[in-house]
């Protein structure tokens, strides 16, 4: 069998399989006859060496049961993901933080500043009345009410700046691992 | 020898010259059919396969008579590959080759 019958004999019975991969495969084995004529053989010797064309496009047929371009793929799908993030995702993240997260995290820390400050002044507005009451008998009923009003309104007023100040630090947890999450898995 | 048999075992073969350097097609299976009796085409689809295993990588390399050759590199995988198939190899020549000369007593 001369080189040119052999190649077509085996694209022949290749076939069924794509047409890249049939001209991967017809040029691997013409390589092969050129070798083998650098090293003094014959097409005949060369070809009877490779074996029967059938047995051997068979034998490619069998380590191909996946098409290639699905094998690649699946390397694809294997391969860890790259975690650079876009730049879209780079611009979402920080424009929001700039213009939406940090200005109301400011405001809220602001608001809690403040009630904390009120709650203090109310606190020793209070103690100082019940004080004063305690001194000055003719004050008593009114004094005591206002400065146990007061009192009352600043242990509330204790209570939802302790509850304030836990929510707003879980909130910001959670809003830097959302931001952490987009940065890392794109929008 | 019988052509099921070999089939399993001309992977590692593969694997094993290609530990030792870079080669090409041709010079693979000249290698491989001076020693095992075997057709010289069976070495292409087991490199191949290998390649679209991700066992091997190939580059062209200009050759100086002929036209350029398709060089055969191990990868990080296939070395590891070859590692655990030669020791599974041995492990099986031992049982056998056990298994026969007790039958021989």
């Amino acid at each position: 069998m001369t080189k040119k019958e052999y190649l077509d004999k085996l694209a022949k019975e290749l076939g069924s399989m794509s047409y890249s991969d049939v001209k991967d495969i017809l040029s691997d084995i013409d390589n092969h006859f050129e070798e083998s004529k650098i090293a003094g053989k014959t097409e005949e010797e060369a070809a009877a060496q490779l074996g029967d064309p059938s047995e051997l496009a068979a034998e490619y047929k069998e380590g191909m049961t996946l098409p290639t371009i699905l094998k690649k793929k699946e390397q694809k799908a294997n391969a860890p993901k790259a975690e650079e993030p876009t730049s879209q995702t780079v611009a979402f993240v920080i424009l929001i933080t700039l213009f939406v997260a940090i200005p109301t995290w400011v405001t809220l820390f602001g608001i809690i500043l403040v009630i904390t400050l009120i709650e203090l002044f109310a606190a020793a507005g209070a103690l100082g009345l019940l004080c004063t009451c305690w001194f000055y008998g003719p004050f008593l009923a009114s004094g005591l009410l206002l400065g146990l009003t007061l009192l009352f309104f600043s242990v509330f007023g204790y209570a939802v700046t302790f509850f304030s100040i836990k929510y707003f630090v879980v909130a910001t947890k959670w809003y830097i691992d959302a931001m952490k999450k987009v940065w890392k898995n794109g929008i | 020898m019988n052509n099921q048999f070999k089939k399993g075992v001309l992977d590692l073969c593969v694997l094993t010259i290609l530990a030792k350097g870079d080669s090409y097609g041709y010079d693979v299976a000249d290698t491989l059919s001076g020693k095992i009796q075997m057709s010289d085409g069976t070495v292409y689809p087991i490199l191949r396969k290998l390649a679209a295993d991700g066992y091997v990588s190939t580059y062209l390399k200009e050759s100086q008579n002929g036209p350029p050759r398709k060089y055969y590199h191990l990868t990080d995988l296939g070395q590891k590959k070859l590692t655990e198939d030669k020791q599974e190899w041995d492990e099986f020549t031992k049982a056998v080759k056990g298994i026969l000369e007790d039958e021989d007593k």
